[in-house]
């Protein structure tokens, strides 16, 4: 194992070129070959540790509840494979990383919002076209037929009854 | 990667086509694996025995989306991972009282502690003891990426270029998360490992 020192001065040595700093000369060779020899000897301890670390407690009966899980899961899924594949759908979207499950969502909702546009603009189509064709049906009747409009509106509604004198008057 | 490779990926093929024995199998093979993993990330043996199992339920849920493009321990530990971080992320957002906080009176007594069924007084045992607990107190220390890694590293002997594609960063990076881990590591235990007593106590 190299010691931070002669790390970098292999990395210089890798690059090509020393830093006036690299150049200098090694201060104490001696006691950084000894400094190196206890790296090394620590990193095998290190090893060593790491391969005897403790296994983490673990109950006799993990294997059967999780079988006894997924035998549960197997028949629920025999029985209503809809249901079950949504579950797994929702399970492996809680499983995923928040990048994911956020492009996810966001491409959800751009999805929503576009079919919501679609949806409008095809509503103010469908208007369009009909009053479209109720106007090429009923024509506007032509200005002469509007010319006595106000005094005609301004006549007292009488339902029921016939204004004899006013239709005197008109012939 | 193909089956004749991995023989884990032949099983879980198995699975996929509905075979829930050699589910079993796969679960009797990973568990221990998989607990540790988790244990050292979760502070609660139970939570950790808890979010085992149901990465195990993910496992076979998922079944029907695995592709042999990797190794069955490379897809087992980053389903086991995304959920523990997804754990730590939950437990951020709800904060609950934890067992393990540090109480006031006995704040000098360890975050963990280790059923003892030796003989205490046995000065080698207490030592061991008190080893243990300190290499656990230094890696619950790390920051999760590098333990995560070192415990992989350590764990199935897995190579750089798996447990790059677990942790989802390049090789350069998975190796320099292990470098630093492992540095780390040799400062915090130095006085424990240049004393000796490691030494000694693996003699005995």
């Amino acid at each position: 194992m190299r010691s931070p020192d002669n790390n970098e001065m292999h990395k210089a040595n890798s690059r090509g070129k020393r830093k006036p700093s690299e150049n200098a000369p090694h201060p104490q060779p001696l006691s950084d070959g000894r400094e190196a020899e206890a790296d090394w000897d620590d990193e095998i301890q290190l090893n060593q540790i790491l391969e005897r670390l403790p296994n983490a407690p673990l109950s006799s009966n993990f294997t059967s509840r999780v079988m006894s899980q997924v035998r549960n899961e197997a028949l629920a899924r025999s029985r209503n494979p809809w249901r079950a594949n949504w579950n797994s759908f929702v399970d492996s979207f809680r499983s995923r990383e928040w990048t994911q499950r956020f492009a996810l969502s966001a491409a959800v909702v751009l999805a929503a919002f576009v079919c919501f546009i679609q949806y409008q603009a095809s509503g103010r189509k469908e208007v369009a076209q009909s009053v479209v064709a109720v106007s090429s049906v009923a024509d506007l009747p032509s200005l002469d037929v509007l010319v006595n409009f106000d005094a005609i509106k301004r006549l007292p509604k009488k339902s029921g009854e016939v204004d004899v004198e006013l239709l005197a008057a008109l012939k | 990667m193909s089956t004749n490779q991995d023989p884990d990926a032949a099983l879980m093929l198995r699975v996929k086509e509905g075979d829930v024995s050699a589910f079993e199998d796969l679960v009797e093979k990973y568990k221990q694996p998989v607990v540790n993993l988790l244990y050292r990330t979760l502070p609660d043996a139970t939570e950790a025995e808890d979010l085992a199992q149901h990465v195990f339920l993910q496992v076979f849920k998922s079944a029907h989306r695995y592709r042999v493009s990797a190794k069955f321990s490379t897809w087992l530990y980053t389903i086991a991972r995304n959920l523990c971080l997804n754990e730590i992320r939950r437990r951020s957002r709800h904060p609950a009282d934890s067992l393990d906080a540090v109480n006031p009176e006995n704040e000098d007594q360890p975050i963990r502690q280790y059923e003892d069924t030796k003989n205490p007084l046995a000065p080698d045992l207490v030592l061991q003891d008190e080893l243990a607990r300190k290499i656990e107190e230094a890696l619950s220390e790390l920051p999760e990426n590098q333990r995560t890694a070192i415990m992989l590293f350590r764990e199935d002997e897995m190579s750089y270029e798996e447990i790059a594609r677990i942790l989802k960063c390049s090789l350069s990076a998975t190796k320099s998360l292990i470098h630093r881990g492992r540095e780390t590591l040799k400062q915090k235990l130095k006085p424990y490992l240049r004393s000796g007593t490691w030494r000694e106590i693996k003699r005995s």
